[in-house]
């Protein structure tokens, strides 16, 4: 429990403190402005859920991407991985904990969004199944931050990884559905769209938003969280197979 | 100053633009190889464009064409203001002091350093709209298909002013960099027409985006799309002249005033 409120002050620190960090926290708010104009100018208030979750999936999204998804990879930078990886605490764990704190608050973009369609929009967001609500964005962040484990240990596995990473924001959310629901894609995106955890939760969330009932919430919320264990497990196994490298070559602090 | 004194200092700065371009290019190039750029930066540049048509199908008729041509653009714009952050480099490399110290205008390198934003800018935005165009109904003309390309180059010329102007202010603030150009661009994406007619927006917003670049670019190209370009998109196109001219006078004095208050005060490192 220490070395999680450890890694997790040390990494709220970074977040909140390294400027650049802050980029979905300033986008979200003008993002979520785009879709609620979108919608207004276009008089369809029944895509409401949809211009409501976007900009905060597209957050939590990025946030995972650019600050968990570095985190191995600027402690080489920062010259603290040889400190990590010599200390007798588990190096996966640190470096899930830091993740888990970065997912955490990278739902600081459901209150911004709430604020800017209030404040904004004078739309107050209603949420006919809170609890459905809830369950979705908890499984969500558990797979985010699966999902995010996994590319932090793929972006210090693979250069050609992190030569990818800027391209793994919007083809993800496109076929995340986080809009335009993955329904309305072509057919022979499905299989593909259907792996991204993504996909469940934005369809998931939108019907907690909608006043209509919502089925299968187990099933759907099993499929959210097993899509980001599976992940998050593969990223520390790979994590645990880096430092094994790193060590028997010894190249800990080379990039 | 004589004709020939002039020449000379021209093709002098000319010759800095051109290594100070190439230096830029070779950065670029440490990123990307032509493979990784086509199957990675520009997927994830059509995906962007994709990702709005689709919402615009969702929002009713015409609204997915409105989108498409508004968010292609919109990618040369988004490249251009990335020069807001490639400004930046140069103090992160530590060659800033170099060039401050140097005979050489400090300025006329860092104009030249981001140049290559505008060829990736032009790629990705005609692409967009030629392979996606057809999703959304747009079959371009002979016409459309010459003046297209112009106009984007105009419109990548002009951003790039903005992101000379916005990278001035955070030269020294390198942790700001993304979160500069990010969030400038987001706001231009609400003002300046990609997404919804400048109208919607309000008077004041309406009026800030009117003196932004790609408002006026990005309805020039709406009109030469529509088959309607005559002597009002021309006007439209001189406007987003004069917008870009108006931001690179603009960059250009505070990248020169932060260059000789940093050689007065003997620091040359542009440090506050």
């Amino acid at each position: 429990m220490s070395l999680l409120a450890a890694a997790g002050r040390f990494q709220g620190r970074l977040v909140l403190t390294h400027r650049d960090y802050l980029i979905d926290l300033v986008r979200t708010p003008l993002l979520a402005a785009v879709f609620l104009l979108l919608i207004r100018h276009n008089d369809r208030p029944d895509l409401l859920a949809n211009g409501l979750l976007a900009p905060v999936l597209m957050g939590v999204w990025s946030m995972a991407m650019l600050i968990s998804g570095e985190v191995v990879d600027n402690d080489r930078w920062l010259g603290t991985l040889e400190l990590q990886i010599a200390a007798p605490a588990d190096f996966a764990r640190v470096v899930l904990s830091r993740v888990w704190v970065t997912t955490v608050i990278s739902l600081l973009t459901v209150l911004e969004v709430a604020a800017v369609a209030v404040l904004g929009f004078g739309t107050v967001p209603h949420v006919p199944h809170p609890g459905v609500f809830a369950m979705a964005l908890l499984a969500t962040a558990v797979a985010t931050a699966g999902t995010a484990t996994l590319m932090a240990a793929l972006f210090v596995a693979t250069r050609t990884a992190r030569t990818f990473q800027n391209s793994l924001s919007y083809p993800v959310l496109l076929l995340g559905g986080v809009f335009a629901p993955l329904d309305r894609l072509p057919e022979w995106t499905h299989p593909v769209g259907r792996l991204i955890y993504l996909s469940w939760s934005s369809d998931l969330l939108r019907d907690a938003l909608t006043p209509a009932p919502v089925t299968s919430v187990a099933w759907r919320t099993s499929t959210i969280l097993g899509l980001g264990l599976l992940t998050g497990a593969l990223g520390r196994l790979l994590l645990g197979r880096v430092v094994r490298l790193v060590r028997e070559n010894g190249t800990v602090g080379l990039r | 100053m004589s004709r020939t004194a002039y020449a000379s200092a021209t093709g002098r700065r000319s010759r800095v633009l051109g290594w100070a371009a190439r230096a830029g290019a070779a950065d670029y190039g440490t990123v990307f190889t032509w493979k990784t750029w086509l199957l990675g930066w520009f997927v994830r540049m059509l995906a962007q464009v994709l990702f709005f048509a689709t919402i615009g199908h969702l929002l009713g008729p015409g609204q997915a064409r409105y989108l498409l041509v508004g968010n292609a653009v919109a990618l040369v714009t988004l490249h251009g203001v990335f020069a807001s952050a490639s400004t930046t480099w140069e103090l992160q490399y530590g060659t800033l002091p170099l060039l401050v110290a140097s005979p050489t205008s400090p300025t006329l390198v860092l104009v030249g350093r981001s140049l290559f934003w505008l060829p990736d800018g032009v790629a990705c935005g005609l692409g967009a709209l030629l392979i996606l165009g057809p999703t959304a109904g747009l079959h371009p003309t002979a016409v459309s298909l010459a003046l297209i390309p112009a106009l984007l180059v105009l419109v990548a010329v002009t951003s790039y002013c903005l992101g000379l102007f916005l990278g001035s202010l955070v030269l020294t603030a390198v942790d700001l960099r993304n979160v500069v150009s990010n969030a400038a661009f987001t706001v231009m994406l609400i003002v300046c027409g990609p997404e919804v007619p400048s109208g919607a927006v309000g008077p004041v917003l309406a009026r800030l985006g009117q003196v932004l670049p790609l408002t006026h670019g990005l309805l020039a190209v709406r009109e030469v799309l529509a088959g309607r370009a005559d002597a009002h998109t021309a006007a439209l196109a001189g406007w987003e002249t004069l917008i870009g001219a108006c931001w690179l006078a603009a960059a250009l004095a505070v990248l020169g005033l932060r260059a000789r208050r940093s050689r007065r005060d003997g620091a040359a490192l542009f440090l506050d």
